[in-house]
């Protein structure tokens, strides 16, 4: 069987990257290497990610981190087939040292360079853990985005609905730092909301019910906010009744979707219903979503906690992807700061 | 001194690249551009290197500027220049950005002494000189009374007017060019460590006062 074996690096944000990862579509892959270092400590003291200062750490790490990949797959860059690097979307500083440093090794090593788009990364990580097959309805829930697309392949997304506000992650984020909780605050969320009583406050559900499938989250954060401001307040019940409604809106808009899917591919007999993103590393989210594909037979894939939140393995996934259709990228590719996976965005 | 180098260069308002063989230009190439440098630089590399006729494991040597420049253009080099020294294994040489010009201003105007000195903004400038002045960022003032102590010199970089030294030869040299970037490391002693980022200023970041 034909497999590639791709080098994939990730500086899109906070996060700085390299995997080695092997396999063919539709996966699942093999993740020979996979090295992440989170710069938590460098933009804790700032309640969040400093885009100047993500960049300073990105270029400073990017490349031991590169040869650290490599040593643990046992590979030298002679034996990859190609290097994958996220060109977007993201912090643009932080974006271009990684894509620069993944041209350096392409043009260096004489290999093929495949400028990944990072939300493809977060799209296709499912079919790196289970070859899950195209095409299917993703939901991508992370920090700077919250859609729902028919997914295809690489490049060919039908956009279904998407936030007209905040990002679900971003939700989680700003509920967290309303509740004093220490920065990354999403995961925390999760751990308090195990303890609370989800119905111990009535927090809206924006957008619910309504046509298409469009999220929008700052309603329920306006709302959090002013829950804490005017009452003494258990945070633990904040978490789980905040959580509880994030999962409302998400099996509302995913339904909705779901049906759209179904009319675009009514020859699919058994559909999937896909989760991405770091919030998708939520484990009442997972069970949640997990239910309502099964009620709506739906199958179901999430990646494993790992895959959800930035990583390079689904970088070098995606490289994958794209390199066994022949789409590479020439060395001119640009970094982006904005880069939407489907043209029907707003 | 039959080393064969590959220099770049990504600091200001220009993209350059070249090959250098014991001290001989091989192959050059530079761009005056404000922007775009993440774009240029990998093809323009790929273009000094096919001009020179060389494959990457025929150089010995790697040269980059660290600084000072544009926060950007200087990762933009570090970053791609970095990745080669992993990729091949070779010694990678720093030289500042203001190093390369000062060299450049003082060979093309055969004065004794050049001074690099970019226009910062804010009032200040960042300056070099040939003197044995580090680069280092300052107010306009400072930067006046360091080369007011030469009778003559050459002078380089967007901030050469405001020195208002009318004993100064102003070349018009406005950033560094790979050129020079490789003869200053070609002298430089080898290095195993990856160079650093010279940045004379802090970023930009304001601790929270409160939760927006
Ligand atoms: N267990 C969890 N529960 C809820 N949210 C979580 C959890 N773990 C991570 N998150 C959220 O996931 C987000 C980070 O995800 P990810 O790394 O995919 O986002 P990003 O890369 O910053 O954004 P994007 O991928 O849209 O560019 C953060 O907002 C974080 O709070
Ligand atoms: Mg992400």
């Amino acid at each position: 069987m034909r497999t590639l074996t791709v080098l994939g690096l990730e500086t899109s944000c906070d996060e700085t990257a390299a995997a080695v990862v092997r396999g063919f579509p539709p996966g699942p892959g093999e993740i020979l290497s996979d090295v992440v270092f989170s710069q938590l400590e460098e933009h804790r003291p700032f309640g969040g990610v400093v885009p100047e200062i993500a960049a300073r750490a990105h270029v400073e790490l990017i490349d031991g981190i590169v040869a650290r990949a490599l040593d643990e797959a046992k590979l030298t860059l002679a034996q990859i087939d190609a290097v994958a690097a996220t060109a977007g979307p993201g912090l643009i500083g932080g974006v271009m040292v990684g894509l620069l440093t993944g041209k350096a090794l392409a043009v260096a090593a004489g290999k093929p360079l495949v400028a990944v788009n990072h939300l493809e990364g977060h799209g296709f990580s499912a079919r790196l853990a289970t070859g899950v097959a195209f095409p299917y309805l993703l939901l991508l829930v992370s920090g700077g985005h919250c859609q729902l697309l028919g997914v295809e392949g690489p490049g060919r997304f039908r956009l279904y609905g998407t936030t007209i506000d905040d990002a679900a992650g971003e939700a989680f984020d700003k509920t967290a730092k309303l509740l004093n909780l220490p920065y990354p605050g999403g995961p925390r969320i999760e751990i308090l909301a195990r303890e609370g009583n989800p119905a111990r406050y009535a927090l809206p559900r924006p957008m619910r019910g309504r046509e298409g499938a469009d999220f929008s989250f700052s309603g329920l954060k306006t709302a959090v906010r002013q829950l804490i401001q005017n009452n003494a307040v258990e945070t633990v019940d904040v978490a789980a009744s905040f959580q509880a409604a994030v999962i409302d809106i998400l099996i509302d808009r995913s339904a909705a979707a779901m049906a759209m899917f179904r009319r675009d591919f009514p020859e699919t007999a058994e559909p999937a219903f896909v989760v991405g993103g770091g919030v998708a590393a939520n484990g009442a989210i997972r069970a949640a979503l997990a239910d309502l594909a099964g009620q709506e037979g739906f199958g179901f894939a999430v990646p494993p906690v790992k895959l959800c939140t930035d990583n390079a393995a689904m970088i070098a996934w995606a490289g994958i992807e794209n390199a066994a259709l022949g789409r590479f990228d020439p060395l001119d590719a640009p970094a982006r700061a904005r880069w939407p996976l489907s043209h029907e965005m707003p | 001194m039959s080393d064969r180098i590959l220099a770049v260069d990504t600091t200001f308002g220009a993209c350059s690249a070249a090959v250098l063989e014991g001290g001989r230009v091989l192959a050059h190439r530079c761009e005056i551009m404000q922007r775009g440098h993440a774009e240029a630089l990998a093809p323009m590399v790929e273009a000094v290197m096919a001009g020179a006729g060389l494959a990457f494991a025929d150089l010995h040597r790697l040269a980059v500027t660290t600084g000072p420049g544009s926060f950007t253009g200087q990762r933009v080099g570090l970053a791609f220049m970095r990745g080669l020294r992993v990729a091949l294994d070779k010694p990678l040489i720093g030289v500042t950005s203001l190093a390369a010009m000062a060299a450049a201003a003082r060979a093309e105007t055969g004065c004794a002494v050049a001074a690099a000195v970019h226009d910062a903004k804010r009032g200040e400038v960042y300056l070099e000189t040939t003197a044995g002045h580090a680069a280092a960022v300052m107010s306009v003032a400072d930067a006046q009374a360091i080369v007011a102590a030469f009778s003559s010199m050459a002078l380089a970089g967007t901030g050469a007017a405001l020195m208002a030294l009318p004993h100064a030869t102003v070349t018009n040299i406005l950033a560094p060019d790979a050129v020079w970037v490789a003869r200053l490391a070609g002298i430089a002693p080898d290095t195993e460590a990856a160079p650093r980022p010279l940045y004379l200023r802090p970023p930009d970041a304001k601790l929270p006062a409160a939760v927006r």
